[in-house]
């Protein structure tokens, strides 16, 4: 099977497309307001036409050229171009400002590039060890499960508990719309037969995560920012000693562990991951006073935990099919596509495929590695792009996705909708990853919880040590972020 | 003005999660052999409650916020007309606009020349008025409607809306 994998993705076509797939991720990484999900979203209808490991390969390519290409803006405009590397600012502005964007560059690129093989080296490892765990599920364990996954998704995202939930909910009551588990019934359909299979999972991705960042766009633009960029940067090789980088190995995996763990997390990604190996490493370093003002250790803090974030966040989506954030979302979508179905089965039904993932996120790796040390001249002058062409073609671009997904125009409607929806959702503060998530879930959680409430009179709940565990969890979770919370508000009391 | 963002969203979805309650009742519900305890209605009820009391607890927090605001004088000061607020945001609601239109226009006259026509207004809508420029976005307009509408028909088996020209 693993052979099988490597075999599939050794094909020039599939290097070419993750070729592609990178370049164009670290493009719309670089670029402030451009985000890898939009990359992904964008490039999805490309691929409905390939094969499962092409596509696929094509959509990881982008994932991890669009995490990566964030560096780039981070340190030589001190804006992220992902919420990613907001943490790469810190000290990569000021070793830009003394002089040293090379080496902030080049430090950058070669811990992504470090952080990404670890994470995918650990997905390589834990995502089958858990499918085969969760291979056992049963009713009782799925509900324990999504209840779980979203109480972390609510209490992760926001220090409003109140609008995390109501988040959730809004997605969840989404999700009813359609067919109803089990018993088929329509719900909400107001008989429009193109509302029976309910909302697309697409639909709504592209409404809530493109269109917005077109719509956040046009509220600036009688508001130009300015900004100039230095494009005179000239790299020599890595830009940094053997020296410098022994002295960064063991922040480096520290900050690779971090980003895996909280990339297996759902509802927060890259973002967080970045804050958290940054005030990990400053706290633990000799030095923490250097800290800010320009030392490579930040950078390669920040940098190798986001990129080790994307194999964190790939677990979770394979073995068990839940996505933590708006890309893993967007990828499952592209998974859904090509028939491939992420879960417990995924190794036995599409192994050679997934295998091929893998293989694909190891080329896209090393050719981001690549790409970003010799053609960093070509992305930095990229940053110049005019944002008011781009974005009307990414619109265009997400409806043919829409349209393409299942061939009717009807679906561009529910685009235009949740664009409607998700931008209101930003004006109010509510935040839409526990939407996502609450709308892939919310379904999983109904077919299971009444599936239990059959077999419950046969089978005690307590009979499953899983369920048992995972319940537990919960409870630890809420009453953690309940006192959190707390104490949040009773400092904001204080400050009024 | 924080109250607004928890006020207005607050009454919005009382409004619209009481509907979905309402709604909820016309769910039929399978009773044969085998129906789950739990039936079709029970989700929905349990969504729609659970967002029905969020939605209340955001109306009361706004009311606070905002009888906070009366009562430090800072209400009156930010009040701007709804004409004023619509202007002030017309590039956002312009390409809401815009693209409905563009969603309309595709089927009766065909994704090559309705995205084209979108292209232009949309690029001329996100240019700062003095940097405007008719032409350039007209040729950048036409050659992606027909790049995009070559490629994805062509080579990438898409099928998008022809129209009544045929193209």
């Amino acid at each position: 099977m693993i052979l099988e994998g490597l075999l599939s993705v050794a094909d020039p076509f599939i290097i070419f497309l993750i070729a592609v797939g990178v370049i164009v991720g670290i493009i719309f990484g670089s670029i402030p307001g451009l985000t890898a999900t939009m990359a992904v979203v964008m490039f999805l209808p490309v691929t409905y036409a390939m094969t499962p490991v092409q596509g696929i390969s094509m959509l990881v390519a982008l994932y991890i050229g669009g995490i990566s290409g964030g560096l780039i803006s981070a340190i030589l405009l001190n804006i992220p171009g992902t919420p990613s590397s907001v943490a790469t600012c810190f000290d990569g502005r000021p070793l830009a400002e003394k002089g040293q964007a090379p080496k902030a560059l080049g430090v950058g690129v070669v811990f992504s590039f470090i952080g990404t093989i670890i994470g995918v080296a650990l997905l390589i490892v834990i995502s089958p060890m858990l499918a085969s765990v969760a291979i056992k599920f049963g009713p009782f364990e799925y509900c324990a499960l999504t209840i779980l996954a979203l109480s972390l998704v609510i209490t992760l995202t926001g220090k409003d508990m109140v609008k995390g939930l109501i988040g959730a909910v809004i997605g969840t009551t989404l999700a009813t719309v359609g067919l109803s588990p089990i018993d088929s019934k329509q719900r909400f359909t107001f008989d429009i037969t193109n509302l029976t299979a309910g909302f697309k999972l697409l639909v709504v991705l592209i409404g809530l995560f493109a269109i917005t960042e077109v719509v956040k766009y046009a509220a600036t633009v009688r508001k130009p920012e300015n900004f100039t960029i230095e494009d005179d940067v000239k790299m020599h090789g890595v830009g940094f000693s053997f020296q410098e980088f022994k002295s960064q190995i063991v922040n480096a995996i520290r900050s690779a562990l971090i980003g895996v763990g909280i990339g297996i997390l759902p509802g927060i990604g890259g973002g967080v991951s970045c804050m958290v190996s940054y005030t990990v490493a400053k706290n633990s370093s000799k030095y923490p006073e250097k800290f800010g003002t320009g030392i490579i250790d930040g950078v390669v803090a920040s940098e190798t935990s986001n990129n080790g974030c994307i194999g964190g966040a790939m677990i979770p989506l394979l073995a068990l099919g839940i996505p933590g954030d708006a890309v893993t979302a967007m990828l499952l979508g592209g998974l859904m596509v090509h028939n491939v179905s992420p879960g417990p089965l995924i190794f036995q039904k599409s192994g050679a495929t997934v295998y091929g993932i893998f293989f694909a996120m190891i080329i896209a790796a090393v050719m981001m590695l690549i790409f970003m040390l010799l053609g960093m001249k070509g992305f930095i002058k990229v940053l110049k792009v005019p944002k008011n062409y781009l974005l009307p073609i990414i619109v265009v671009l997400c409806c043919v996705g829409a349209i393409g997904d299942s061939n009717r125009v009807f679906d561009v409607w529910g685009v235009l909708i949740f664009g409607i929806v998700g931008y209101l959702l930003i004006k109010a503060k509510i935040p839409t990853s526990p939407l996502i998530l609450g709308f892939i879930l919310g379904p999983t959680l109904e077919s299971n919880l009444r599936k239990v409430s059959q077999l419950i009179s046969t089978d005690s709940p307590l009979s499953h040590p899983i369920f048992v565990g995972f319940m537990i969890l919960t409870v630890i979770v809420v009453i953690l972020s309940l006192r959190s919370n707390k104490k949040a508000n009773a400092a904001l009391d204080v400050e009024e | 003005m924080e109250y607004r963002k928890n006020l207005y969203p607050g009454i919005i979805l009382t409004i619209i999660s009481a509907a979905y309650l309402a709604l909820s009742g016309q769910i039929e519900i399978f009773t044969g052999s085998g129906a789950t305890p739990l039936d079709a209605r029970f989700m929905p009820r349990l969504w729609g409650t659970v967002l029905l009391i969020l939605s209340l607890m955001l109306v009361v927090r706004g009311i606070k916020q905002r009888k906070a605001a009366v009562a430090s004088g800072e209400i009156d000061a930010s009040k701007k007309s709804l004409i004023e607020a619509i202007a002030d945001s017309r590039e956002v609601l312009l390409s809401f606009v815009f693209l409905a239109i563009y969603v309309a226009i595709m089927e009766p006259i065909g994704f090559l020349i309705s995205t084209a026509v979108y292209l232009y207004a949309e690029i001329l809508l996100l240019t700062e008025k003095s940097k405007r420029n008719y032409i350039i976005p007209l040729i950048v307009a036409i050659i992606f409607a027909v790049g995009i509408d070559f490629i994805f028909v062509r080579f990438l088996n898409v099928l998008l809306p022809a129209g009544i020209f045929g193209f």
